[in-house]
C-alpha cells in the first residue's frame, strides 16, 4: 500500500478514486469483539426496547456532538448485522491501518433522502460513510451503493 | 406512510478558495469536528430539509471541495444545478473579482435558468474588510441576483440565505409547472421531461396536484 495514497484526497467527485481503495469497507466481523471502550461512542445498550418500536426508530436520531437532528422518529427500520465501522477518531495515521468498531445494531432506510441532515462521504470501494451534516462528525454510519440503503449506527447517534 | 418530501432541489457552493464555503454548511460550530477519518476521505454532498409554505423540502448541497483551485469546475459539477451560492470573501479583494469569472463560468456550463445568490461571507472581521457592502449590492444588481453579506462563524444570514435561494428556486418551478399546465391546454402532465425534476415522492401525482 502506498501511503501517499491515502492522503491524496480528491473532493467533490462521485467516482471511486484510486487513493480509497486500499481503505477497507466495513466488513462483516467474525473475531476482534474488544469493542468494551470507544469512547466516541455510546455504548450498545443490551436492551433495545428503549430504541425501538414497531421495528422503527422510536426516537429522532440526532448527532453526539452538536444539535443536528440526523432523522424523525419511526422513519428507520431496525436492522441487526455485525459489521466494522472505522472509529470516528484514529490515532495513528491512516496508512498504518484503519482502527474500527465492531458494531452490530443499526437503523436502516432505503434512500438517502430519509434523512433531514445527513453528510455523505467521497465513495470508498462500494460504499459511501454517514456524518453528521453540520459538525462533520463521523462516520455515524454507511451506505451501500449497490442498492442505496443507508445504515445509521444506533451506538453513534443520540435519541431524543 | 409520510412522505420523504414534496421538492429536492440541488445546490452548489462556488467561490475561490478560502472563502468559507466550507463554513457556511456547519451550523452549530465553527469549526468541522475533528473527525480524522471522514476529513481524509472527504465529504461528496450533504443533505438539509427545510420547511417552505408547508412543504418538505430536501436540499442536496455540493461544495466543490478544493476543486475550484484547478479550476476543473465544468459542465458535469453543475449537471442537474438549480441553484448556486456564489461566495467570496469580504476580507478579500480578489475574491469578489473572482465572482465575475464565476458567473461567466456558470452561464457557460450550468443550466440557463439555474438561480444564483451572491454571498459576501466572514461579514464578522469588519475589521479586515476589503469590499464594502455597497460594492456587493452593487454586483448583485448589475447581474439581477439576490445577494447578502454572511458569517459562518458568527451563524449570520447562513440559513436566511438557503430560504432565500430556496424560495427563488421553488417559484421558478412552480411557475414553470403552470406554464407546462397551461400549454398543455390544462391536461394533467408529468414534469419529468426537464433538467429541473420536480420530485414529489409519496404525492406521486402530477403538476397539478403538486400544487397544494
Amino acid at each position: 500500500m502506498k501511503e501517499s495514497d491515502v492522503k491524496n484526497v480528491p473532493g467533490g467527485g462521485a467516482e471511486v478514486t484510486g487513493g480509497h481503495e486500499s481503505l477497507p469497507a466495513p466488513a462483516a466481523v467474525d473475531e476482534d469483539k474488544d469493542g468494551a471502550n470507544f469512547p466516541e461512542s455510546t455504548a450498545e445498550p443490551a436492551e433495545i426496547s428503549d430504541s425501538v418500536l414497531d421495528g422503527k426508530n422510536m426516537w429522532a436520531l440526532n448527532c453526539i456532538f452538536c444539535p443536528s437532528k440526523i432523522m424523525p422518529a419511526k422513519v428507520a427500520s431496525y436492522h441487526v448485522e455485525e459489521r466494522a465501522l472505522p472509529k470516528m477518531k484514529q490515532k495513528k495515521a491512516l496508512s498504518e491501518g484503519l482502527e474500527v468498531e465492531p458494531l452490530s445494531r443499526w437503523f436502516m432506510v432505503s434512500d438517502v433522502m430519509m434523512f433531514d441532515n445527513i453528510g455523505v462521504s467521497n465513495a470508498v470501494g462500494d460504499i459511501k460513510y454517514l456524518t453528521c451534516a453540520d459538525c462533520e462528525m463521523g462516520p455515524v454510519g454507511w451506505t451501500d451503493l449497490s442498492n442505496k440503503k443507508c445504515y445509521i449506527a444506533l451506538a453513534r447517534v443520540r435519541e431524543t | 406512510m409520510t412522505k420523504a418530501y414534496d421538492y429536492l432541489f440541488k445546490l452548489l457552493l462556488i467561490g475561490d478558495s478560502g472563502v468559507g464555503k466550507t463554513c457556511v454548511l456547519f451550523r452549530f460550530s465553527e469549526d468541522a469536528f475533528n473527525s480524522t477519518f471522514i476529513s481524509t476521505i472527504g465529504i461528496d454532498f450533504k443533505i438539509r430539509t427545510i420547511e417552505l409554505d408547508g412543504k418538505k423540502i430536501k436540499l442536496q448541497i455540493w461544495d466543490t471541495a478544493g476543486q475550484e483551485r484547478f479550476r476543473t469546475i465544468t459542465t458535469a459539477y453543475y449537471r442537474g444545478a438549480m441553484g448556486i451560492m456564489l461566495v467570496y470573501d469580504i476580507t478579500n479583494e480578489k475574491s469578489f473579482e473572482n465572482i465575475k469569472n464565476w458567473i461567466r463560468n456558470i452561464e457557460e456550463h450550468a443550466a440557463p435558468d439555474v438561480q444564483k445568490m451572491i454571498l459576501g461571507n466572514k461579514c464578522d472581521m469588519n475589521d479586515k474588510r476589503a469590499v464594502s457592502k455597497e460594492r456587493g449590492e452593487q454586483l448583485a444588481v448589475e447581474y439581477g441576483i439576490r445577494f447578502l453579506e454572511t458569517s459562518a462563524k458568527a451563524s449570520y444570514n447562513v440559513e436566511e440565505s438557503f430560504y432565500i435561494l430556496s424560495r427563488d428556486i421553488k417559484s421558478h418551478i412552480d411557475k414553470k409547472l403552470e406554464q407546462q399546465q397551461s400549454n398543455s391546454g390544462g391536461r394533467q402532465q408529468l414534469n419529468n421531461n426537464s433538467n429541473n425534476v420536480v420530485l414529489s415522492k409519496g404525492g406521486g401525482r402530477g403538476a397539478g396536484g403538486s400544487r397544494g
